[in-house]
């Protein structure tokens, strides 16, 4: 994370964000240049879903410029806007006006016909079943790697919360998972 | 862990790496920049506000006395508004969507739900709180409906028969009843539709108690080809309670099922369901179609969802029913419901975000031209369900800082007032039913 950042240290000093400025400064647009794509990628995972997706970082990156100085000089911008998306992603699950509707052009039980041949897709296909926070809470364990304490922070929630989440989406996985899928048999 | 589950993990990162990796291409540099542009206006906005109620008190106070903050102003017509849907004629309505993202702009009916002034109350049934409404009378229901949802031709209710003194624990009461997250046995088939209830399983770090959260009504209808269209509406509060799943048609339960759920109080949760039915024989035969989302009774207009230009993103399009020649298409508003004679169609925002999110139009059923658009002033929450009281008159109920009512707007001059007294709810629900939809009142007694 350092190194993608290093660049960005050494560029030239923002402007104040009370300042009148009319575009991006030009380190931020760098930043921003070489990490939406893995953003966006990260909270797609999130979301399981583009168009979120991509709103979750707009909405991430936008915080992130107002307080680019200090983010910038903590040299922490890339934990700072993962952490943004986590939690912006978490209000959204948790928000009433999330609730009323979602439309999506998948069936959210793919057949293992229209399985992708190379074998990726299908356990994502399940993941992306899931409820939001055990979805979540695989995320950010086996994808971002955190523990379960780093993982409970991130989520506001307990410890056992985390446990409680994961064993629980493993077990749906494993539920879902048969042997005709190559996954692996799970008896 | 055992070498299944090591199994299981490596194909989960080796997915997680894979579906990161294959994102599109995406520039949001513009996006950005915008809502940081806005985020610096509402941090100078709030650093104003001493001055800005000093000089505005006058016509602020002037304005609110008539309920609205925009009361007066003609809606905007189509051509004049940022979020206008742009009539397309005779154009595919897959290809022809080019209108940007509604914002919340000057046009926009905001409502203040305090200062409204009141009016009579509405003449078609609704729910509120514990109450419910025909149209005539009101009656207290002790078991009342705890949420209802439409569904195509169906309504399907989910009501509680008890709450309070059940103990729970680890092992009390199912945690995944009515087919858990998943819908269970059930696999749709082509031109299948179906409706499930989920809940996400939760643990409680007190007494180490597992508890059902996030109670979620999900629908799907998959069309001929496959292709499936997924609704949620979640809602809260279940504690230690009975929960019935009941569908119906008119009077008649077609289908109900019963569990028990154990949970904790959770007294602030509110819930709004409503999202567009689909009809599988209907919007299969309109190309691009991905689901109708409302016919007119007339049988003349129909409008469905398509597919926007970027990823996920959504369109919408009116077309004729004999012809099924698209009359317009949108990209700012998704058609919810045609007023009983046919000529105006409620709408609900598409594509937005925020603040922007929370915002209904009445267009013009033939041109989609916008003839009303209605926000709520000073966030959070906003509008809930809404239906047409008759062609000139839409019904929203609202919530706003705690409060809760029914409104009526105008649809030509844009005034509005309350139906309903505003009240708190703690419990209970909030829906107006589109006339001649409702369910009838003794099926909930």
């Amino acid at each position: 994370m350092s190194g993608e950042l290093s660049g960005v240290r050494h560029a030239s000093r923002l402007s104040h964000p009370s300042e009148k400025r009319t575009s991006m400064t030009s380190d931020f647009e760098e930043y921003v240049a070489a990490r939406q794509r893995a953003l966006v990628g990260f909270a797609y995972l999130l979301t399981a879903d583009h168009h979120a997706a991509e709103d979750l970082v707009q909405t991430a990156l936008a915080k992130a410029y107002v307080r680019w100085d200090k983010i910038r000089e903590r040299g922490s911008a890339e934990a700072y806007v993962r952490k943004i998306i986590v939690n912006e992603n978490a209000s959204m699950w948790r928000r009433a006006w999330r609730r009323k509707e979602r439309t999506t052009d998948e069936p959210p039980d793919r057949g293992i016909d229209d399985a992708d041949p190379t074998g990726h897709g299908e356990m994502w296909g399940y993941v992306k079943q899931l409820p939001p926070r055990q979805r979540a809470v695989l995320v950010l364990r086996f994808y971002e790697d955190l523990t379960e304490a780093q993982t409970a922070e991130s989520l506001g929630c307990s410890i056992g919360t985390v446990k409680s989440q994961t064993s629980k989406a493993l077990a749906s996985l494993r539920q879902r998972v048969t042997p005709a899928t190559g996954i692996g048999d799970m008896s | 862990m055992n070498t299944p589950d090591n199994d299981l993990l490596a194909r989960l990162r080796t997915d997680f790496q894979h579906e990161a990796e294959s994102v599109p291409e995406v520039d949001l540099a513009a996006g950005v920049a915008s809502r940081a542009r806005r985020i610096h206006r509402q941090r100078r906005l709030v650093g104003s506000v001493v001055a800005a109620v000093v000089v505005a008190v006058v016509p602020v106070s002037v304005l609110e006395v008539r309920g609205l903050t925009d009361a007066g102003r003609t809606p905007a017509p189509a051509d004049q508004s940022t979020n206008a849907p742009r009539p397309t004629d005779s154009t595919p309505p897959a290809t022809t969507q080019t209108d940007t993202t509604p914002r919340l702009d000057e046009h926009a009916v905001q409502l203040r739900l305090a200062q409204l002034p009141e009016g009579e109350a509405p003449t078609i049934p609704y729910l509120l709180g514990k109450k419910w409404y025909d149209g005539e009378t009101s009656v207290g229901i002790a078991d009342h409906p705890f949420t209802t949802i439409p569904f195509g031709e169906h309504v399907f209710a989910v009501y509680t028969n008890h709450d309070g003194e059940q103990s729970y624990s680890v092992d009390d009461g199912p945690q995944q009843a009515f087919g858990g997250a998943w819908y269970g046995d059930a696999t749709p088939g082509p031109n299948d539709s179906i409706l499930w209830f989920s809940t996400d399983a939760y643990e409680n770090t007190s007494d180490n108690a597992t508890r059902p959260d996030n109670p979620t009504l999900h629908t799907l209808t998959v069309d001929s080809t496959g292709s499936a269209q997924e609704a949620t509406a979640s809602f809260g509060d279940l504690d230690d309670a009975v929960v019935t799943l009941a569908g119906f048609v008119g009077d008649d339960v077609i289908a109900s099922v019963e569990s028990t759920y154990t949970a904790p109080p959770r007294s602030r949760e509110r819930f709004v369901i409503r999202f567009p039915v689909s009809d599988p024989s209907a919007f299969e035969r309109v190309d691009g179609f991905l689901a109708v989302t409302a016919v007119d009774r007339q049988g003349q207009h129909m409008s469905g969802l398509t597919r926007g230009n970027g990823s996920g993103s959504r369109c919408s399009s009116v077309v004729d029913v004999d012809t099924l020649q698209p009359r317009w298409s949108s990209c700012s508003w998704a058609p919810v419901e045609f007023s009983p004679d046919g000529p105006k169609v409620y709408a609900d925002v598409l594509n937005a975000s925020g603040p922007d999110k929370h915002r209904y139009a009445v267009l013009d059923a033939d041109t989609g031209e916008v003839q009303l658009v209605l926000s709520v002033a000073n966030e959070p929450f906003g509008l809930g369900y809404a239906t047409f009281e008759d062609d000139e008159t839409l019904l929203v109920s609202v919530d706003q800082r705690g409060l809760n009512a029914i409104v009526r707007c105008a649809i030509t001059t844009g005034e509005c007032e309350t139906a309903t007294p505003p009240e708190r709810l703690t419990t209970g629900d909030d829906l107006v039913f589109e006339t001649g939809a409702a369910p009838s009142k003794p099926a909930y007694e």
